[in-house]
């Protein structure tokens, strides 16, 4: 193709990006807004009027565009509308000093470089996206100045740079081995297995994956905590529906070598995330421990493409319960201190719609009735029982089992929060939320109830284009 | 209207719940009189079920259930898996219909047991009031999804109203309860994930396969998918093992922790000891018989074949529990604590009758849950009137009881018999015919193996000895208590307390000596039940 003819090209399907664009030309008017010294509530009503936009004006397309470097199918439609709406939920947080102008338009680069990797079919855009969602996430880490955020920062820093760099040298493998990087031209087989290690390493560190996890406890804990909701939900969806389509495209020929592999990095990371979360007494660390044992359950429906409506169900369900868990624990949070769990000690008794609030979380992340958490779960088990049924692969009933034995242990310690909330003494803390907040904990816990008792509103908010 | 007569039963006490939310916590007396009106119609309700319940409907299990009522509640397509439809499905049968009776009962009872709460009466009775709307959920449950929801939403509630309200250990075995019966139904839900997917039909329009959670297609060995893990063809092994067998093994599991069978009953004793006596009541009398029901209606009945196979594990099982459950019973010094290891004791017997594989040993199963059901409560709330007076329970705190507390002691030696067993009271009836099942020829002329039913006998003699020795100890000999501080406080039975013990003392006799009542509306369900596992041999 001459170059004038991709130039036309692009400038034809422009519409296809049209969500990405949306937050770009926001996230200008963010920067522009800022030099003129807005006050936050502006910065925010922007911002928010932008993340609707680009919610409404998702592209519904399918197919392959830009000469073939972005894809727009099923999952990309659900991910340009869940992904900015989680980020609204995350501008709903309680205000606190940290958040500036910058903090927000940081924020929406990291959505844009998120959108960008579920959208990339190329393995350079694919690299690109993740660096540049990697790079705002470094810096939100830091943002409140403090010896702790500047520590977590740094060490994101690190393990971030040392991953993308042993991604980049997976991918200039794979371009070895094939000539492309367009991902239909790759057909993983034995041959290249060093190539595509190092190559998932990269998007295994973004979903926080066992080996490449270690940066996430200390970040998530030392991190504002509006920044952390954010990371463990945008971000890391991104990185598993970027997961999906390599494995989608790329598993043509099918490769029991790397099923056995996901699955085993899968056990371990939902064994280890629930396991540490037991000793954890802050609150934060303990709930980044969880959704690491959450990435785990997550890992293996990227594997299939049959298992499409069951990984849509569990990420949008991980991201309202994410969401919650976090608003909660913001609400909570006086400037700039760290919450421990003691801290929540007999609030309940003054507070009894928080605690209930706090029982609906945390039943739903560890997955029990009445929640959508139960629903996300039975699904998730119930393709894992049929792989296990089908193929009569010991990985898929050991997955099956030793994930819904660590539920169990995930009980004790999300369970943790209501019971020092109403089991404990009460130490006096005092607690300031506004009726916006209280409305928004309860809009949230109540769509996490209806998406258990009516779980397909989500295929007629999300229609699928080829059922 | 009638047709809807089982949901009645069961949202009843939730639309109590949803009620309470327009009191304010100051209105103690208005919220307590609500929790009570919303039972007793919820009672009414049940008792209307029992009279318009028909005996002998049905000619065999599967067609077995009345005043069904069945809705579409959710259908969503799950890729490749299928279609998965989930129904709101209700029915009663024999087996279950005394079941929501006897919660039902119990459920005023306690209310009438927590009229001196002061605390949080708001958020007690609503929690109070959800958990009944989940234990009668679970009694007529016909869908496996249906059933084991409201049988997870039966922890929630409990988990707060021991943790709250109880003694003082309640956290740590609130926890340890949750944990234990959640691991419990965990295992269920492998097993339900495992059944939905073997069953199915193939819908015509959209050549999908639909899965369902119909018990009754569970029941049925024509809807299971030719191949599936779970169905009779099945060559999948696991261990070694056919996969039928480690499924109803993890069943059983599920279900006997909750029952509770000897090495899994630790959470009982804590949980019964640091709740507070209306709680304790409930778990007693209702809690464990979810685990029995669970038993009955789920694993034999879904798995027939397997459970006779197993039948004399299952037996010994129950054997060991009743002995072991009975030596600890004997060892306790504190009152509480040895009616909870009895109540352990007792539910062996279930186990032994449904081991047995006979009509007389499945129905004396029913019949003892019944009447432990009864008896437990009763036993429950006695403890509860001796430590409402004196903060203690110990045995050897008091001696001569009989001599001040006159009709407290009547009542207790009532209640004391009936537990022990004698004849003439309802405890009798259960354990005769559970040993009769025991002694006989099943169906597949296979006996039990003589040991059980005398392992079975010494268990009985066990409870009498621990049972007569507390008598002798805490009713006879001379008038003494160890603090005199107690004294002034050692009145008899009030009204109150005469208005809960009076329905459980005229049940315990009536059950005894006419127990027929009861066991003709059951015969029949029972009968199919037996059929049904003849049949699918």
């Amino acid at each position: 193709m001459k170059i004038n003819e991709q130039l036309l090209e692009i400038q034809e399907h422009f519409g296809v990006i049209s969500s990405e664009v949306i937050l770009i030309i926001g996230s200008i008017i963010l920067l522009i807004l800022g030099i003129l010294k807005a006050p936050l509530f502006w910065i925010k009503g922007v911002m928010a009027a932008v993340l609707c936009g680009s919610f409404v004006f998702a592209p519904k397309l399918q197919g392959l565009f830009f000469t073939q470097t972005i894809i727009r199918d099923d999952l990309s439609f659900l991910m340009n509308q869940l992904l900015p709406s989680v980020t609204l939920g995350v501008l709903c947080f309680k205000t606190q000093k940290h958040q500036s102008y910058e903090f927000y338009f940081l924020l929406m680069s990291a959505l844009i470089g998120s959108l960008f990797m579920v959208g990339s079919h190329n393995l350079l855009i694919l690299y690109l996206a993740i660096e540049l969602t990697s790079y705002s996430s470094y810096l939100l880490t830091g943002f409140d100045f403090k010896a702790k955020g500047s520590e977590a920062a740094l060490k994101y820093l690190l393990f971030g740079g040392l991953s993308s760099a042993v991604m980049l040298f997976g991918i200039s493998l794979l371009y070895g081995a094939h000539h492309s990087l367009y991902l239909h031209d790759m057909e993983f087989s034995m041959l290249d297995v060093m190539g595509l290690l190092f190559f998932l390493s990269g998007l295994f560190f973004k979903t926080a994956i066992v080996p490449f996890h270690i940066w996430m406890p200390t970040t998530y804990q030392g991190a504002p905590t509006d920044a952390v909701a954010f990371f463990s939900t945008v971000p890391k969806i991104a990185g598993f529906a970027a997961l999906y389509h390599v494995f989608k495209w790329a598993n043509d020929l099918f490769n029991p070598f790397l099923e056995h592999l996901i699955l085993f990095l899968a056990i371990v990371t939902l064994l280890w995330g629930n396991l540490c979360a037991l000793r954890q007494t802050d609150i934060k660390r303990m709930l980044s421990y969880g959704a690491m044992a959450h990435s785990g359950f997550i890992l293996p429906l990227c594997l299939f493409v049959e298992t499409y409506s069951l990984f849509k169900y569990y990420v949008v369900i991980y991201a309202i319960m994410n969401i919650l868990a976090f608003l909660f624990v913001q609400l909570h949070e006086n400037e700039g201190e760290n919450l421990s769990l003691s801290q929540f000690s007999g609030l309940g008794m003054k507070f009894p719609f928080l605690g209930g609030i706090s029982v609906v979380w945390a039943i739903a992340l560890v997955g029990l009735p009445p929640t959508g958490g139960f629903m996300a779960k039975l699904f998730l088990f119930s393709s894992a029982w049929n792989y296990y049924e089908s193929m009569n692969s010991l990985y898929w009933l050991a997955f099956m089992g030793l994930g819904i034995l660590s539920s169990a242990a995930s009980l004790y310690f999300y369970l943790r929060v209501p019971y020092f909330y109403f089991f404990k003494k009460d130490q006096g803390k005092k607690l300031g939320i506004s009726k916006m907040h209280f409305a928004i904990l309860a809009l949230l816990a109540c769509t996490l109830i209806f998406l258990f008792i009516q779980p397909n509103i989500l295929d007629r908010f999300v229609p699928m284009m080829n059922p | 209207m009638s047709s809807y007569l089982l949901s009645l039963i069961i949202w009843m006490p939730f639309l109590g719940a949803f009620t309470l939310l327009f009191f304010r916590e100051w209105q103690s007396s208005g919220i307590k009189i609500v929790a009570l009106i919303f039972s007793l119609i919820q009672l009414f309700l049940s008792i209307r079920l029992v009279w318009r319940f028909d005996p002998n409907y049905g000619d065999n299990l599967l067609t077995s259930f009345q005043f069904v009522e069945k809705f579409s509640w959710i259908s969503m397509s799950l890729g490749s898996l299928g279609r998965l439809s989930i129904d709101y499905h209700l029915g009663v049968d024999g087996m279950s219909l005394w079941l929501v009776v006897l919660s039902a009962l119990i459920m005023v009872l306690g209310v009438i047991a927590s009229w001196n709460l002061k605390q949080q009466v708001r958020s007690y009775f609503m929690l109070y009031l959800l958990l009944s709307t989940s234990i009668v959920g679970c009694f007529l449950a016909l869908d496996f999804f249906l059933f084991y929801v409201f049988f997870e939403l039966v922890l929630l509630p409990i988990f707060f109203l021991i943790g709250l309200w109880g003694g003082q250990r309640r956290s740590y075995a609130s926890i340890k309860f949750f944990i234990y019966t959640l691991v419990g139904s965990l295992l269920i839900l492998i097993v339900m994930i495992a059944l939905y997917l073997s069953v199915g039909v193939l819908d015509p329009t959209s050549e999908m396969i639909i899965h369902s959670f119909n018990l009754l297609h569970m029941m049925d060995s024509h809807y299971f998918i030719e191949g599936s893990s779970l169905s009779k063809d099945s060559v999948l092994t696991f261990m070694g093992m056919p996969l039928r067998s480690i499924a109803f093994l993890t069943l059983f599991l599920g279900f006997a922790i909750k029952l509770p069978i000897v090495p899994f009953h630790t959470w009982l004793p804590d949980a019964h000891v640091e709740a507070s006596t209306p709680i304790s009541v409930i778990l007693a009398a209702l809690l464990l018989k979810l685990g029995g029901y669970g038993l009955f209606r789920i694993a034999f009945s879904i798995f027939p074949d397997t459970a006779l196979h197993f039948s004399h594990f299952i037996a010994t099982v129950g054997v060991l529990t009743v002995i072991y459950g009975g030596l600890n019973a004997m060892a306790q010094n504190d009152l509480k604590r040895m009616i909870a290891y009895g109540s352990i004791s007792h539910m062996g017997f279930v186990l032994i009758g449904l081991g047995s594989f006979t009509i007389e040993g499945a129905a004396g199963g029913i019949f003892q849950m019944i009447a432990h059901g009864f008896i437990s409560a009763a036993l429950f709330l006695l403890v509860g009137v001796l430590y409402d007076r004196t903060q203690n329970r110990s045995i050897t705190n008091f001696s001569g009881l009989a001599s001040k507390l006159p009709s407290y002691s009547f009542v207790a030696m009532i209640v004391f018999f009936a537990s022990l067993g004698l004849p003439g009271l309802a405890g009798f009836v259960g354990e005769l015919l559970v040993l009769m099942g025991a002694f006989k020829v099943n169906l597949v002329f296979v006996k039990l193996p003589i040991w059980i039913g005398i392992g079975a006998i010494i268990g009985l003699l066990i409870t009498a000895a621990y049972y007569l020795w507390a008598i002798e100890r805490m009713f006879l000999g001379k008038y003494w208590v160890r603090e005199s501080s107690w004294q002034p406080k050692m009145k008899d039975l009030d009204t109150r307390e005469w208005l809960i013990f009076a329905p459980l003392i005229l049940g315990i006799i009536i059950l005894g000596i006419y127990p027929k009542v009861i066991l003709d509306t059951m015969n029949h369900s029972i009968e199919l039940l037996i059929a049904h596992v003849g049949n699918l041999r």
